[in-house]
């Protein structure tokens, strides 16, 4: 495997977490998923386009693992609360009060959005991906991508109170 | 000239070419609706992007190290795959959510899976008895010894498009295992499908690494893995 690979996959561990957290909505299925993440990539590593970018090529691995992880779960009858989600942030208190505020407001709202919502807005706005890259993860048309992330932005909007 | 959402989500994410942007910008600074939807847009971006900075921040430093180990043993020996450290003589725990990725992960590197071997359809009839008992009535999700040195995984039930129950399970022996899928025919279970990893240092693929699984699925119009109420009742017919 290409070093340079290995560093980029590092740089993007933070990333890789946030969107499996978001995919499964519990620390520990995201750990799970992130370790599936890199086991895969590690051993797909020569069939990354290195003119790509690296993170819809990660993305996509992270999100298959996801739909087979739910896939094995639903024959052992677990189930996923989607609202049981250990609080992600760092309590460090540096943060002016205001902006916490308002992040937790919009992590609250991320949390009553469809998934499907939810994960594309993920994708692009806090991942940003372009649409083409988040078609691709997604394996949907850029059409898609843009009527639904249209959607789930006007619906984030509305739970946030912006007018 | 009435713009479009899209258009104006396109535009506060820098989707649209230079020519398509200053066309949209330009109509919009003459419409103060599509400022106010372009608002929507732009600030719903700038909220989430705060969030990117939130991370939570569990130590990466075991999976770093692996990664890093995974890229010089590959660089120091070129085309031949290097000796990896002995892993652990004991497999992998069969959980069925979760199939201990770091066992894999520092043999994943180096360890070719050999031996990966296909029966489709025509297989032979005869299964052992134990894993025609654990097909006729072990629970998915649950493991059973087959008395001869195997344990045997119940991975998930199905139905194919034809309505035939089919079950997914593993059978593990040292470092090899084997993924099948068995289908009852009448009062008899037939293999319809087996695939043999074995890898040279106890690698065992995670599953879902299965692709050639996800096609057998696929083909046959199996749907998702029956709820456990449904693969009692077909078990119990």
């Amino acid at each position: 495997m290409d070093p340079a690979f290995g560093e980029a996959l590092i740089t993007l561990l933070p990333n890789l977490r946030r969107y499996a957290l978001s995919l499964a909505r519990r620390a520990d299925l995201a750990d799970d998923l992130v370790q599936t993440t890199v086991e895969r990539a590690i051993r797909a590593a020569g069939s990354y386009d290195p003119a790509a970018r690296l993170e819809p090529w990660l993305f996509r691995i992270t999100r298959n693992a996801f739909i087979d992880l739910t896939r094995r779960q639903r024959t052992e009858g677990v189930q996923v609360d989607v609202f049981d989600i250990p609080e992600a942030l760092p309590d460090d208190g540096d943060r002016a009060v205001e902006a916490r505020l308002m992040l937790q407001a919009t992590q609250q709202a991320m949390k009553t959005l469809p998934p499907e919502q939810a994960e594309i807005l993920h994708l692009i706005c806090i991942e940003e991906l372009s649409y083409a890259e988040a078609a691709e993860v997604l394996d949907i048309p850029k059409g898609t991508v843009m009527s639904r992330l249209s959607r789930a932005r006007l619906a984030l909007a509305e739970r946030l109170g912006i007018k | 000239m009435q713009i479009d959402d899209e258009t104006l989500m396109a535009l506060a994410d820098g989707e649209l070419d230079q020519a398509e942007a200053a066309r949209v910008s330009a109509a919009v600074a003459r419409d103060p609706q599509a400022q106010a939807r372009l608002r929507l847009f732009t600030e719903t971006r700038a909220r989430l992007q705060i969030l990117s900075s939130a991370a939570p921040a569990p130590s990466d430093k075991d999976l770093i190290a692996r990664i890093r180990a995974a890229s010089s043993a590959v660089q120091v020996s070129g085309s031949v795959a290097p000796t990896a450290p002995p892993l652990s003589a004991t497999p992998p725990m069969p959980a069925n959510a979760n199939r201990a990725p770091w066992a894999a992960l520092a043999a994943a590197v180096t360890a070719a899976v050999v031996g990966l071997a296909w029966w489709q359809m025509g297989a032979p009839a005869g299964l052992p008895q134990a894993e025609v008992a654990a097909l006729d009535s072990l629970p998915s999700g649950q493991v059973t010894e087959l008395g001869d040195g195997r344990d045997l995984t119940m991975i998930a039930s199905y139905r194919t498009a034809e309505g035939a129950f089919c079950r997914e399970y593993e059978t593990e022996q040292d470092a090899g295992m084997t993924v099948s899928v068995a289908c009852r025919q009448g009062d008899r279970w037939q293999r319809q499908f087996a695939s043999d990893m074995t890898a040279s240092d106890g690698y065992v693929p995670a599953s879902g690494d299965i692709a050639a699984l996800d096609d057998w699925l696929a083909e046959t119009g199996a749907g998702d893995p029956l709820t456990p109420e449904d693969e009692a009742a077909a078990l119990a017919d």
